[in-house]
């Protein structure tokens, strides 16, 4: 299938009937050998797919995904009654016409359905409720609905209800007319599908929470454990992800994309940009080759995306090899394999080799060489270029165990390809208005994340910059030098906070409730202290910035800094009467006084 | 509060309170066993696949393998059930390298042409912090020529749902564009002022209020506002073509069909006398019986079940 992308998008028409049926039984022989790969080596494919994982990484995924679903809805706002409405673009008679799929021959506006059995074909189409009514009242109410049900999954009650139905009630707006549509949209659509079959309600979400403190009040004798879900949701995201930006590095076949002005266009569209100074400043980074080098580095980390995957997959290959988990598969299986994956890459190279022979054009070409040279080098690359990489995995493997290190950590490394998406992004949103497309981008990066790389970030949030000489910082003379890597330093030395101390009763009553905190304590900033002064079901905070003991509301209060869960309090404890009852909230959550 | 009763207490507190957090107590490493592991990866594989097909361009040589695929996996249905259709062609092949407008303008009943002001073209406020899809929705009407017709009806619908339900005569569009500057002119004067461009215009084609499908304001709405209903005959509706369009459609062959049946039987009676006609008539089958009599029921009952099974084949 790759090999269609050799194939010019807009290509002159050529006839390729006489190499058509063998292209076609190749691809099939290509496509069958792939799946026999896995027949082959079922245990790579449970691997892949069947694992359990971390429920935190998709619970996280869960609200920051949620919170951009709900932002676009808000967004739309302003456009509900034009967009949705009978009173809008569209009388629903015509949306249907267009838009409906099989609901506009199944559904008649007077008859109705012409089974009761019609429903199930009309939903698996694409259905909108509004293609059945449209009054204004009607989607003011299916919208509130919406956003509810969005809000509840975003807290994660009843999360597997609240998620299909959040699926569907979002579809009814989507489905009704493509004519609003941006990029966001259509991931933000693509991702929430992948989160109907994630059990990301199992991690950072009130369902958990209730389910883990029912067990702890209940008589548990450990704080209960997160259950693991499956991973494969979660793979397909990152399959999502990679196939996303290399269709779209691909797709990028202009001119403007190799002479390295796109971005410079793309920043001067009226449509786009925040402010019309920033043509001056598009202008001048273009001048200086900013511009042109991001336009071609843009272009090849799109394409190349996929790269983050084998990385992923070459990374747990390394870590379980050294742990000895790697499983040990007999010799013919593991060679039949290997000539499973040849015959893929084989019936590439002779696809691409054809589609080069067909589509190559001497006369325009800038090297002097004929149909068949072209169609040689092309079978030539496509077998030597993975057998080269393959062997220079191999080789560094063997013999540069710090270029092999390199080549994991950053290469094929999360931190290049996502660290220089983050970048871009961000970039994107502070020059171009794209509406939620930047945070929605951001979005699907957290499926990427292990437990533990998520742990790291809760410690780093929660940790302080170490100072200049103490721990392993290291102190700088002085200068412009020092000046400039200070704000590293900050970011890469960093030390543990000083605890904030819970006092709390003997009692196993009381015990239990104030464990009830550390499953919302993500950063390991309690610690806990029995005080035989303190009664039972009470809580006394001592922060350590302020040494007071602070009790009741207050002490309530003193945690919200520290539970990233009541961070959305955080804007109340600034309002004085609003400050006690958000400590109240935090109290009451784990039953406390 | 007695020694005895602090020890399994403290007991609790280290294990509830300072031990390491608990690992799931399950130490299966798979999700799924047996069937529910083979059920899970073929709908893994067929998701995987379907989305590989979905988003490979089925162009050159692959497109005969391409589009095979997509028949036996029917994964152009899966894809839109799932709502996952998609394509990712961001500013490709290329950026583009003119911004372009829409103008709007509606002829009134009274032949004054007003500028409803739709274009973003010098009206944007910076800086640009809300998103507007309204100015994309305006590029999209000239990129896609298929919504000027439903974008011109509702500028005629909700000029007449904003002015007593009195529709206007006409909308016009013109398109507008300016051609942003290749960066060796920008560079040579340090960047341009983008209202300073020349504004090129091209009239596109107009819609009449009267004629064009779904311009009037129906009656439903007209009488949410108190408007007064529109003439008979004054909507201009479209085709529709529901189960139910087929069934009336169905039926009416039908009673045309029994009605010529009915007149060559005639013929042939006078002209052959009535052994003729009963060695003729089975082979038309059962759906000649009775057709006079059949014709009011269509609709409710013989109607519905034809209907049923014409729609399902289709």
């Amino acid at each position: 299938m790759l090999a269609a992308l050799l194939a010019p998008a807009k290509a002159p028409a050529v006839d390729l009937s006489a190499h058509m049926s063998l292209a076609t039984g190749a691809l099939w022989l290509g496509f069958g050998c792939a799946l026999a790969f896995f027949l082959v080596r079922p245990e790579l494919w449970r691997r892949l797919w069947l694992e359990r994982v971390d429920p935190r990484p998709a619970g996280l995924f869960r609200i920051v995904f949620g919170v951009v679903v709900l932002w676009t809805l808000l967004d739309l706002i302003p456009l509900l009654r034009f967009l949705f409405t009978d009173e809008g673009l569209w009388l629903p008679a015509m949306a249907r016409k267009n838009y409906g799929g099989e609901l506009r021959r199944l559904w008649d506006p007077e008859h109705g359905f012409e089974h009761w059995w019609s429903v199930v074909p009309a939903l698996w189409a694409k259905f909108s409720l509004f293609h059945v009514r449209a009054d204004p009242a009607f989607v003011w109410a299916v919208f509130g609905l919406t956003c509810a049900s969005v809000t509840a999954m975003i807290l994660g009650v009843k999360t597997r209800l609240s998620t299909l139905l959040s699926w569907f009630l979002v579809n009814t707006f989507y489905s009704y007319s493509p004519v609003f549509y941006s990029g966001g949209d259509t991931v933000l659509r693509v991702f929430l599908f992948l989160g109907l079959l994630t059990r990301w309600g199992e991690a950072y979400s009130l369902d958990a929470w209730w389910r883990r403190k029912r067990e702890l009040l209940g008589g548990s004798v450990v704080v209960p454990a997160l259950r693991k879900i499956p991973a494969w949701p979660l793979r397909l995201m990152m399959l999502q992800l990679a196939i996303i930006y290399c269709a779209t590095g691909a797709l990028k076949s202009g001119f403007t994309w190799f002479d390295g002005t796109a971005l410079y266009y793309a920043l001067s569209l009226d449509h786009f940009y925040r402010h019309p100074v920033q043509i001056q400043i598009a202008t001048f980074l273009q001048m200086i080759g900013f511009l042109p080098l991001s336009t071609w580095i843009t272009k090849a980390w799109e394409t190349l995306f996929p790269l983050a995957l084998v990385g992923v997959a070459l990374r747990r290959f390394e870590r379980e090899v050294s742990a000895g988990t790697w499983p040990k598969v007999q010799a013919w299986r593991r060679l039949l394999s290997y000539a499973l994956i040849a015959a893929v890459v084989g019936v590439l190279a002779y696809v691409g080799g054809l589609t080069a022979w067909y589509y190559y054009s001497p006369g325009e070409a800038p090297v002097p060489i004929t149909r068949e040279q072209a169609q040689a080098l092309v079978v030539a690359g496509v077998l030597a270029f993975p057998a080269l990489l393959l062997g220079a995995y191999l080789w560094l493997r063997a013999r540069r165990p710090r270029a092999h290190a390199w080549v994991l950590r950053w290469l094929c490394g999360k931190r290049l390809w996502l660290g220089l998406g983050v970048v871009m992004h961000l970039v994107i949103d502070v020059a171009m208005n794209v509406g939620t497309f930047v945070q929605v981008m951001l979005a699907v990066y957290i499926p990427w994340l292990s437990a533990s790389e998520l742990d790291a970030v809760w410690r780093t949030l929660m940790s302080r910059p170490l100072a200049e000489g103490e721990g392993n910082r290291p102190k700088h003379k002085p200068g412009w030098k020092a000046s400039l890597l200070r704000p590293l330093d900050r970011l890469r030395y960093r030390g543990p906070r000083e605890p904030y101390v819970v006092h709390h009763a003997a009692d196993e009553a009381s015990i239990r409730r104030v464990a009830l905190l550390r499953m919302w304590d993500l950063g390991a900033r309690l610690r806990f202290e029995t005080d035989s002064t303190v009664s039972a079901g009470a809580l006394v905070v001592v922060a350590p910035d302020d040494r007071t003991r602070q009790a009741g509301a207050e002490a309530g209060r003193a945690l919200v800094p520290i539970l990233p869960g009541f961070w959305w309090l955080y804007p109340w404890c600034l309002a004085p009467g609003l400050r006690t009852l958000a400590g109240r909230v935090v109290l009451r959550t784990f039953d406390l006084r | 509060m007695s020694q005895a009763a602090e020890q399994p207490s403290s007991r609790l507190a280290d294990v509830l309170l300072r031990a390491p957090a608990a690992e799931d107590p399950s130490d299966e490493r798979w999700a799924y066993r047996g069937w529910a592991a083979l059920a899970v990866s073929l709908f893994v594989l067929y998701h995987t696949v379907a989305l590989l097909q979905h988003t490979t361009p089925a162009a050159g040589l692959a497109e005969r393998f391409n589009r095979k695929l997509a028949g036996a996996l029917r994964a152009g249905a899966y894809m839109r059930a799932t709502s996952s259709v998609q394509s990712w062609a961001m500013f490709a092949p290329n950026p583009h390298r003119t911004n372009q407008f829409l103008q709007v303008r509606v002829v009134t009943q009274d032949g004054e042409e007003l500028d409803l002001l739709h274009d973003i073209y010098g009206r944007r406020d910076y800086p640009y912090f809300f998103y507007d899809r309204m100015g994309k929705i305006n590029r999209r009407l000239i990129e896609q020529e298929r919504y000027q017709s439903p974008y011109a009806a509702w500028v005629c619908r909700e000029w007449a749902r904003t002015h007593g339900g009195e529709a206007p005569v006409r909308v016009n569009f013109t398109k507008m564009w300016t051609k942003v500057p290749p960066p060796d002119k920008a560079i040579a004067t340090m960047g341009f002022d983008p209202f300073a461009l020349k504004l090129y215009k091209e009239p596109l084609k107009g819609f009449d209020c009267a004629t064009t499908p779904h311009a009037q304001l129906p009656n439903d709405i007209r009488a949410r506002y108190g408007f007064t209903p529109l003439p008979d005959g004054a909507f201009v509706g479209i085709e529709e073509n529901t189960w139910r369009d087929r069934a009336d459609a169905k039926a009416r062959i039908l009673q045309r069909r029994r009605a010529v049946d009915a007149g060559r039987g005639k013929a042939s009676k006078a002209a052959e006398g009535a052994r003729v006609e009963e060695s003729t008539l089975p082979g038309e089958g059962g759906g000649a019986e009775g057709a006079p009599n059949d014709e009011p029921a269509l609709p409710n009952e013989g109607g519905n079940e034809g209907g049923g099974n014409d729609g399902g084949g289709d």
